[in-house]
């Protein structure tokens, strides 16, 4: 086997697979799929109240107007839904926790009629004192949000404290603080905060349901985790798995908002009340800001300390996450925050704590990142004040303390090799670090540098593991129909997985990549996979892919060998043709899978026709505790600004970003470039614009008029995409993901560039024009 | 009440009943299963549901279907009327001017127009061109970087 040759399509520019039917108009997302005529439209009932007791939920009125068909309250249904914490109550039943949580499901015969019977339910409410502050929640006074937390369904990994609004806690220490801290010349502690945002992507979530004869259940749906849907709805339902089958459409953009269960098990509910007919449920765009999933506001607490040498000694840091009514989806978020809550360092002595905190808002999940953005916006702050306070530059003293291999991270592990110090050095270089401040573009505005590093673990745990199946479909013609079908159970939601699928299956069996076709997942088909909620597909699918290639082609090569009577090292598939470096005899591949190959005595032999792969992290410990607490590798990188800042208005423009990331391997350049691009941008709004703002529990933006989204105006002039490739020890030809953690490193790159403009410092994201007048007015 | 309304849409004349409320969006959607037109928030705020209407760029979502009767449509579906894709579309191909996808269809309209009206646009332009557009995924800079390339391309 020629080496290069199984590489052919890796490493290199390729092209999105699907490009040209998205450019087309072509891509059938789920509110594009046709259902039929016996289609029913459904509309949420919304929460109006933040905490409050439900005195009545009357169905009558609706169910009174032609064409509506069914209403569903809290009185029909009483499930909870939750990957690690069953939490959330399917519908409200005796209280509503925030504004937005659906209160009663409407199904009728168009959109129109539903949304007008979803007004006509009459909802009586009695107002309960609400929390509306992480920090609130957790004083010995604060309203109790979940009075029967001790009645959840819960796994072995969360640590609730009842009789409080604490859902979970997790803390980790290492080393001797007391030493740390008597070791510090230098100890800085501040607070800092993070607004909460929306993952706002495109497309609206959706869902169809429908209920069949048999009894099973098909559920269409926008998702980034199938199967992790058709375990938390089956559960909460109380149905066996297996009778209900989720299918992924296309997805119009997910960042984590369409991980979990957000509103798909009110289609199923509606489909199991209506036999037979097909419910769809697709969300307005008010609906996604106040009842899907929002990224948690954080308030993170540091204390650090470094010698006089610029070595840090100590860190003890607090992270407070606001859940909002339900903490289920933060749950691992918090265990990956306290594994790397100390930023990418060397920090012989440390204590972290994550707290997951009720509150009367809308439920947070991870949005990009797994809560990485938001630790760092505290840490990679405070690494600059604590280089102003040693007079260090803050590259050296950063260089002075970055994380290494063979270093000790968590509580024990041991650090892999990382580029970590190369991305900071491409990173400085591209704006120019080390040079003077550029001169600004008008006499009232002035201009900084910051930067940042960044690391986001991969926790080695059940969602981590991955299985594909390439199987090869007899066809007339191998062109005709990509008779090279892959099933995996992981989903392309924009990022560029089905096109790394088609290069990584091409590559190695050794076929043209018009050839091979990636199934859309199908719980009843495809295998089993975990969410992928840490952008580690490219890692724990693309090995599955590779075993299950490799599998193939030693069944296919096995039997030619056996038939030609010759040593299966001998042979090589090129181009679709099987191929002996020994007697020089070939073999069409699509010749083997329609006709067999023919021995010597005149007999056919037929090969296998399917390879399957497993890629299973090795797991440290039995128990899920232990699994949770296990970081698989660490992602890192760095990024670097250039800002100008207007000293009378407050504005920021961004000038330059360069971001670096350690990929491990670079499987097709192009698309990592265009997630660190696309990275950089998501976090550049939630830095400067985004935020969610609430009066007690209200939502008061809740639509992209009064959202501020980044647009193309605000792409800087220059944005530099970079990697570093230290390969990956167990990742497919090195190879590691960076699509999830592209944006880490950016807001503490700009508020740092901002600090050095201006001299004030931002402590709250986001850095509004607002933020820097006022300081700048003190 | 019902209205009878006619519309050319990519070249092809339809006759069509529509209600008063149903918009342009709507009507392409759910009668002609033109649906690379997309929903992303019914309010005129995102540009996912931009359209040629007599030759001017539209938010789809904010025309009622009645007032559309006699007009010219184009939509994503026609763009490349052909049969063949644009330059604009091959570069927003070339230079990942998309990601998930589901913007790209009002982009593309959008940026359409922008190059018919100025086919020598500089940078300034096609940020103006394009502000009413949003884009999650991309950053915009493959879609600025697309745009550019068609326009030289043209020429």
């Amino acid at each position: 086997m020629h080496p290069a040759r199984k590489t052919q399509w890796l490493g290199r520019p390729f092209p999105r697979i699907e490009a040209g039917l998205k450019v087309a108009g072509g891509i059938r997302y789920l509110d594009d799929m046709d259902f039929g005529p016996d289609l029913v439209y459904a509309a949420i009932v919304h929460s109006t109240r933040p905490h409050a007791r439900l005195v009545k939920v009357d169905p009558t009125p609706a169910q009174a107007l032609a064409g509506v068909f069914t209403v569903l309250t809290g009185r029909d249904v009483s499930g909870r839904l939750g990957h690690a914490l069953a939490d959330r109550p399917l519908l409200a039943q005796d209280r509503v926790r925030y504004v937005g949580e659906p209160v009663a499901v409407v199904a009728a015969a168009t959109p129109e009629l539903a949304a007008a019977a979803a007004q006509r339910v009459e909802v009586i409410y009695e107002d309960l004192p609400g929390v509306f502050d992480g920090e609130k929640a957790l004083q010995s006074d604060a309203p109790l949000i979940h009075p029967d937390m001790d009645r959840y369904e819960r796994r072995a990994f969360v640590h609730p404290r009842v009789g409080t609004n604490l859902a979970h806690v997790c803390h980790i220490r290492r080393g001797d603080m007391e030493a740390g801290w008597q070791a510090a010349a230098t100890i800085i502690a501040d607070t800092y905060r993070v607004a909460p945002i929306q993952h706002a992507s495109m497309e609206p979530h959706g869902a169809v349901a429908q209920c069949h004869p048999d009894g099973t259940i098909t559920l269409w749906a926008s998702t980034q985790a199938p199967f992790m849907q058709q375990a938390i709805i089956a559960r909460a339902l109380g149905l066996d798995p297996r009778r209900l089958h989720v299918r992924a459409a296309a997805v119009g953009g997910g960042f984590g908002g369409k991980s979990f269960v957000s509103i798909e098990a009110l289609a199923v509910l509606l489909a199991m009340a209506l036999p037979e007919r097909p419910v769809k449920l697709v969300l307005q765009r008010v609906e996604e800001f106040i009842s899907t999933f929002v990224r948690p506001a954080l308030v993170a607490h540091v204390r650090m300390g470094a010698d006089r040498q610029g070595r840090l000694t100590a860190l003890a840091a607090h992270y407070v996450w606001d859940a909002g009514a339900s903490a289920d989806a933060l749950i691992e978020l918090a265990w990956a925050a306290t594994l790397a809550g100390t930023g990418p360092y060397a920090i012989p002595h440390a204590e972290l704590t994550s707290s997951v905190v009720y509150t009367n808002h809308t439920p947070a999940a991870p949005m990009r990142g797994n809560g990485m953005a938001e630790v760092h916006w505290a840490i990679e702050q405070h690494m600059d004040r604590m280089a102003a306070a040693l007079d260090m530059d803050p590259m050296s003293f950063r260089l002075h303390n970055l994380i290494k291999g063979g270093d000790l991270i968590g509580d024990g592990q041991v650090m892999h090799a990382t580029g970590l110090e190369q991305c900071l050095h491409q990173v400085a270089r591209a704006v120019r670090w080390r040079a003077a401040p550029g001169k600004a573009s008008a006499p009232n505005r002035r201009r900084g540098r910051g930067l940042a590093v960044m690391w986001s673990p991969v926790l080695r745990n059940t969602v981590t593991s991955a299985t594909a199946v390439v199987r090869l479909e007899p066809a007339p013609t191998a062109e005709a129909v990509q008779p090279v079908v892959v099933e995996v159970g992981s989903m392309d939601t924009g990022q560029g997985f089905a096109t790394l699928v088609v290069q990584l299956v091409s590559s190695l069996l050794g076929v043209p990549p018009e050839w091979v076709r990636v199934q859309p997942v199908d719980t009843a088909r495809s295998p089993v996979q975990g969410p992928g909620l840490s952008g580690q597909l490219t890692w724990s699918q693309g090995n599955a892919i590779v075993r299950a290639v490799q599998d193939l082609r030693s069944r296919l090569l096995g039997t030619v060998a056996q038939a030609w009577e010759e040593p299966p090292g001998a042979l090589d598939i090129v181009d679709g043709v099987i191929y002996s470096h020994a007697s020089r005899r070939s073999l069409p591949l699509w010749e083997l899978v329609q006709a067999g190959v023919r021995r010597a005595d005149g007999s056919v032999l037929h090969p296998d026709r399917r390879g399957e792969g497993r890629f299973e992290p090795a797991a440290p410990g039995e128990s899920d505790h232990e699994q949770a607490l296990s970081v698989a590798h660490f992602s890192t990188g760095a990024q670097a600004v250039e800002v100008e800042v207007d000293m009378e208005t407050g504005t920021v423009d961004v000038l330059h970003i360069a971001s670096s990331f350690d990929v491990g391997h670079a499987l097709n350049p192009d698309l990592v470039v265009a997630q660190i691009k696309g990275g950089a941008m998501q976090a550049l709004s939630a830095t400067l614009f985004e935020q969610m703002r609430r009066a007690e529990g209200i939502p008061l933006n809740a639509r992209l008029g009064d959202y501020h989204l980044a647009t193309i105006f605000d792409l800087p002039p220059t944005i530099e995409a970079m990697v570093v490739e230290i390969p990956q020890g167990d990742g497919p030809f090195g190879a590691r993901g960076v699509s999830d953690h592209a944006g880490v490193g950016l807001a503490p790159a700009i508020a740092n560039a901002v600090a050095q403009a201006t001299g004030v410092r931002i402590t709250d994201m986001p850095i509004t024009p607002e933020h820097i007048w006022r300081a700048l007015q003190t | 009440m019902k209205h009878e309304i006619t519309l050319v849409v990519n070249g092809h004349e339809h006759r069509l009943q529509v209600e008063s409320h149903h918009t342009l969006l709507d009507v392409l959607r759910r009668q002609l299963g033109l649906t690379g037109t997309k929903h992303g928030c019914d309010c005129g705020e995102c540009g996912a549901c931009s359209i040629w209407l007599n030759d001017h760029l539209v938010l789809s979502c904010l025309v009622l279907a009645a007032e559309a009767d006699g007009a010219h449509v184009v939509t994503v579906e026609g763009l490349a009327a052909s049969g063949e894709f644009t330059h604009l579309q091959e570069a927003f191909i070339v230079h990942h001017g998309m990601q998930c996808g589901f913007c790209t269809a009002g982009f593309l309209m959008a940026a359409a127009a922008l190059l018919r009206a100025n086919p020598r646009p500089n940078t300034a332009a096609i940020r103006a061109g394009l502000a009413g557009n949003l884009c999650r995924c991309t950053g915009y800079h493959g879609i600025l970087q697309a745009v550019q390339t068609a326009s030289r391309i043209r020429r």
